[in-house]
């Protein structure tokens, strides 16, 4: 699909024709109008017949069950619209996809067979343990000192109890819990469990909108919560706090907490064929007091 | 029956006829599909992608559509003016409402040929 979209800016073609794009030779060969590509379908039942050999190749020393059904063809739809890239249960991965809501675009990471962790000061970018990896409590200037915003409690020790942000999230013993509360249990347990508790904003409870009303636009980055699991998502444009949690309530998102946003806050993720998904500044040295929500391999 | 372009994501579905699309410009992974009467959906596929879709869903009126380097993709039907030297290429829709693109004139060039030999060439 992709070769379709090749074309310079100096060319046109006339979609469904079969011409050539004006200025080159030869009639275009990868028209979507299927009497127009053989060449095309040519290398597609080429292709179906390498993975079907190679499936067979795989399966048949294992057992001699019967060859499992075909699968249905995919329909061109869904293929550009599903943009799954990963579907083996069997390793740690982070599933990538990408939507719209009201004309927002989005981009959903969902760790796979990975344990939530919270780590404090600068993280590797080629630590290959990690599936996903994004900024997680604001940090800001408190006179010269650059200082977590908001509780902050790490390997179970105190290091801020400021209670500025309602949203909260705890691990504990490779759990994670968020959700939006002014005291909660968990700071506690967190303290005699040498467990981890930052703060955040709260943007959606119990499927409800709950995020401050802030004007400002800027990228957004939520923690949510979605039938018992947790993603990531960003905003792929600039919007109010309002229009994000609008946006997470419409994809059905349970509970969410933002994570440290904007252009500049890091995050990464790794599918399961090792691509990578980066955004914000990697390679800067950050604060000490930086904090970073990571999914490790198990 | 009409033929549709119908996108379609995991949580949303757009249907244009043939008729509305007045012209599809690029935005990176995204294309915004602008109707007649100025409304413009943003949609999460590549231009390539949807020239694709055009051409498969809407076999009888793919014809219609131009795409017009790496940018555009626009509905012949709305071609209003082709200024080479101007690098300007105007769109007018049912409503009136005027769109101004600014294709590289290479391509205005072979836009304008493509209308000239198919309408006859203009004395």
């Amino acid at each position: 699909m992709a070769k379709y979209n090749e074309l310079n800016d100096d060319e046109i073609r006339v979609i469904g024709s079969g011409e050539a794009p004006a200025g080159t030779e030869g009639a275009d060969k990868s028209s979507a109008n299927p009497p127009a590509q053989p060449r095309k379908r040519w290398w597609l039942a080429a292709l179906l017949l390498l993975a079907a050999v190679a499936l067979c190749f795989m399966l048949l020393p294992r057992s001699e069950q019967p060859a499992p059904e075909p699968e249905e063809p995919i329909a061109v739809n869904r293929v550009m619209v599903d943009t799954l890239r990963s579907v083996d249960p069997q390793n740690s991965y982070t599933e990538v996809s990408d939507t719209v809501i009201n004309r927002i675009p989005l981009q959903i990471f969902k760790p796979v067979e990975a344990v939530p962790e919270l780590v404090m000061g600068n993280i590797s970018p080629n630590d290959t343990t990690i599936v996903l990896a994004a900024m997680a409590a604001d940090y800001g200037y408190e006179g010269k000192n650059i200082e977590v915003v908001g509780a902050f409690v790490y390997r179970g020790e105190i290091l801020s109890k400021s209670k500025s942000k309602q949203g909260y999230c705890a691990l504990l013993n490779g759990n994670m819990f968020i959700g939006k509360a002014l005291t909660t249990p968990y700071f506690e347990q967190c303290v005699t469990e040498n467990g981890d508790f930052f703060r955040q904003f709260a943007l959606v409870e119990d499927g409800q909108i709950v995020a401050p009303d802030r004007k400002q636009r800027s990228v957004h980055r939520g923690l949510c919560l979605i039938d018992g699991h947790y993603y990531v998502i960003d905003s792929q444009t600039a919007i109010t706090n309002e229009q994000f949690a609008e946006v997470l309530v419409a994809l059905h998102v349970e509970t969410a907490i933002s994570l440290m946003g904007s252009a500049h806050a890091v995050r990464w993720a790794c599918d399961k064929t090792g691509r990578r998904y980066e955004t914000g500044d990697i390679d800067a040295k950050h604060p000490d007091v930086a904090s970073y929500l990571v999914w490790r391999r198990k | 029956m009409e033929e549709h372009l119908i996108c379609m994501t995991t949580t949303e579905l757009f249907r244009f006829t043939s008729g509305q699309i007045v012209y599809i410009s690029a935005e990176g992974n995204y294309s915004h599909i602008h109707t007649s009467g100025g409304e413009d959906f943003l949609v999460g596929f590549q231009l390539g992608q949807l020239e694709q879709m055009i051409a498969g869903q809407m076999p009888d009126n793919a014809r219609r559509f131009i795409r017009i380097g790496r940018n555009y993709i626009v509905n012949e039907h709305y071609i209003c003016s082709i200024s080479v030297p101007r690098q300007r290429l105007v769109l007018l829709d049912r409503t009136d409402k005027k769109y101004a693109l600014t294709p590289s004139r290479e391509a205005l060039k072979a836009l304008k040929q493509h209308l000239e030999d198919t309408y006859g060439k203009i004395q």
